[in-house]
């Protein structure tokens, strides 16, 4: 009795001391590990930053063709670095397209050619990508395919050899048909291994494509309609842009340092180049065309009304162009690279209230994006119940392939650490994927933490997430999708427009430097 | 068994295989009902023979079982690998316990189940 009694004192207390460290452990994680979990580093600026809603938001200027002609329109473009106040007082270099940040817009139709040339004025080799553009392999900005600057010496410039890289010198003409639905593109920097830093000082545009479908809706125009570029950055003593490259030349090392490599995020949330912007409305519809510009930062964008109010925010549209049918967001998660088309009405609110952009994710500074001050009453629209009528339906039965492609942390050529694609880095020599022309094909992404996947030249829809029915923001015809930490989703394309190699990549810019890219060949 | 597999599933769906998702489903059902046999088997003990212990670390698996469900299922991985972890190590002691301080014979087919 009294062996029993010890042994059951004994167990007891193993068992204690088990639940204890077990607790302690879940304790520790629970007070350790960023909730919802983080996507970057993020710098702190030491410029003196202005007060949220100080600033009026700019609206990029709209380019205008060189020359106009039956064939289409053709344009011109500069790539220079230039100073701009971006912070009150100071001025922040810039590399621009066109001396402006964001770059200057593009308007164009579906089906109308449009040739931008663009003539390469910086310090660094660049080349330009039409994100979610319908775009032939010649002119889709493959990473290698670089325009040197005038009297570029660099032995390398970028850490692997490319046999079919077609490198040019100063300028470039870049050629877009654009046969594909209403939607807003944006072009950037995909240079090989420098993108984020690229993107960072400032290489991105918006490129929108108009169709018959969307002006059949009557959805708000002109000034009611608002490009929305969210960006975020940090700015140095001196009110320059600070970004931890390894090499801040850009032409030799490339990489951030250590602590950054899940991802660069900033302190300052810029929309279309300007800190926490406010901008005047009226009682009604507006559109806001959202692109999250970010090289690593999520957001959750939330309206919220003075009273605490959630204003809705109506979604028409993701990355490649119009909904089904409108999907009502309280809060809509916006990972790198995506675009969301949303209609809000500020209907009902008072003369000389503000409404916040507010960013769900977001903590300090970073909780606010910008605010919208209604200044007068305004004619109401309604929200059409309908929207397009063209998205492509692939059904699961079609697919000729079924692919599972992993996006996980790894090593990259040179053994530092870096992000892979099916545990390798990214090398133009290699062929990841090949594709039959025509053929659709179901690819089942797998991820370890964040990573917001784009694919090149295609449009795709989402099938299930985790197994399951897709999230309400996965609706419509996308080119990026996030996901999110050990989540799988399942997407459906088909792979036609044009042969040739493509990319397929991690859109958090960081990862995409540090070797999560991979081949697609179309064939 | 069902719960030492659960790691190796979830390390094949994270190494880039699809189907590995699957079987951390079927997996995690599997446990969750091997955990609710358990604890009537506990309960059969308590009553039967007046011992408790199995019943309350039977009982408090499950409830670790059932939050680690949930952990996986709404993606909140900072609990889902450390309770993970914890919950392995619960199953191995609780199996030692059981198999070094054996129950009066007639209760050792019921509780071989857990």
């Amino acid at each position: 009795m009294g062996e029993l009694r010890t042994s059951r004192r004994r167990l007891l207390g193993i068992g204690a001391g088990l639940g204890a460290v077990a607790a302690g452990g879940l304790a520790l994680s629970a007070a350790w590990a960023r909730r919802p979990a983080v996507t970057g580093e993020e710098l702190r600026s030491e410029a003196e930053l202005p007060q949220a809603f100080s600033l009026p938001l700019p609206i990029p200027p709209v380019l205008a063709p060189v020359e106009s002609g039956a064939g289409g329109d053709r344009y011109e473009m500069v790539q220079r670095e230039v100073e701009a106040e971006i912070l009150p007082g100071y001025a922040t270099r810039l590399w621009t397209y066109e001396g402006s940040f964001p770059g200057p817009t593009i308007e164009a139709r579906r089906g109308r050619p449009v040739t931008v040339l663009h003539r390469n004025e910086l310090t660094v080799p660049t080349v330009v990508h039409l994100h979610g553009g319908r775009t032939p392999a010649a002119s889709d900005g493959y990473p290698t395919d670089l325009v040197l600057p005038q009297g570029w010496t660099g032995h390398h410039a970028h850490s692997m050899p490319d046999d079919r890289a077609v490198v040019t010198d100063v300028q470039r003409e870049y050629g877009f048909p654009l046969d594909q639905r209403a939607a807003m593109l944006w072009y950037h920097d995909h240079r090989m291994d420098f993108t984020g830093p690229a993107i960072w000082r400032g290489l991105a545009g918006l490129h929108f494509v108009r169709d018959e479908v969307e002006d059949a809706l009557d959805l708000p125009r002109s000034d009611r309609e608002l490009p929305l570029m969210i960006a975020d950055r940090a700015f140095d003593a001196e009110g320059q842009l600070a970004y931890p490259s390894l090499d801040p030349t850009l032409t030799g090392e490339h990489g951030v340092e250590e602590p950054f490599l899940a991802g660069v995020m900033g302190d300052v949330v810029l929309v279309n180049g300007a800190p926490w912007p406010i901008h005047e409305v009226d009682t009604g519809l507006y559109r806001l065309r959202i692109l999250n510009a970010s090289n690593a930062r999520h957001y959750e964008l939330e309206a919220v009304a003075e009273d605490g109010r959630t204003v809705p925010l109506v979604q028409i549209g993701s990355d490649q162009g119009l909904l089904a049918a409108p999907v009502r967001h309280e809060r809509l998660p916006l990972a790198p690279a995506e675009r969301y088309d949303v209609l809000i009405d500020f209907a009902g609110l008072p003369v000389g209230s503000t409404v916040r952009l507010a960013n769900r994710l977001g903590s300090g500074g970073t909780a606010e994006v910008m605010a919208f001050r209604i200044a007068r009453e305004g004619a109401s629209a309604p929200i059409p119940e309908t929207l397009a009528d063209d998205l492509p339906e692939w059904d699961r039965s079609e697919a000729a392939v079924v692919r599972d492609l992993a996006f996980r942390a790894g090593r990259m050529e040179d053994g530092r650490h870096g992000w892979v694609v099916d545990g390798l880095p990214f090398d133009p020599a290699r062929t990841d994927v090949t594709a039959r022309f025509g053929e659709v094909e179901v690819w089942r992404l797998i991820a370890d933490v964040h990573h917001p996947v784009h694919l090149h030249l295609v449009g795709f829809r989402v099938l299930s997430r985790g197994g399951r029915t897709p999230l309400p923001h996965d609706a419509g015809l996308k080119d990026t999708v996030s996901l999110r930490p050990g989540e799988a989703v399942e997407i459906i394309t088909r792979f036609d427009g044009y042969r040739g190699r493509f990319l397929f990549h991690c859109h958090n810019a960081e990862h995409e430097d540090m070797g999560m890219m991979a081949n697609l060949e179309i064939v | 068994m069902a719960g030492f597999l659960q790691p190796v599933f979830a390390g094949v769906y994270l190494s880039g295989d699809y189907d590995g998702l699957a079987w951390h489903v079927t997996g995690a059902n599997l446990v969750s009902y091997i955990g609710i046999i358990q604890l009537g088997a506990a309960v059969a003990v308590w009553v039967r023979v007046r011992r408790a212990w199995p019943f309350w670390t039977s009982l408090a698996l499950v409830l670790g079982a059932t939050a680690q469900y949930f952990a996986g299922d709404v993606g909140a991985l900072w609990l889902h690998f450390p309770l993970g972890v914890a919950l392995i190590a619960g199953i191995a002691a609780v199996f030692a316990a059981v198999w070094r301080r054996p129950l009066p014979r007639r209760f050792k087919a019921v509780r071989a189940h857990g």
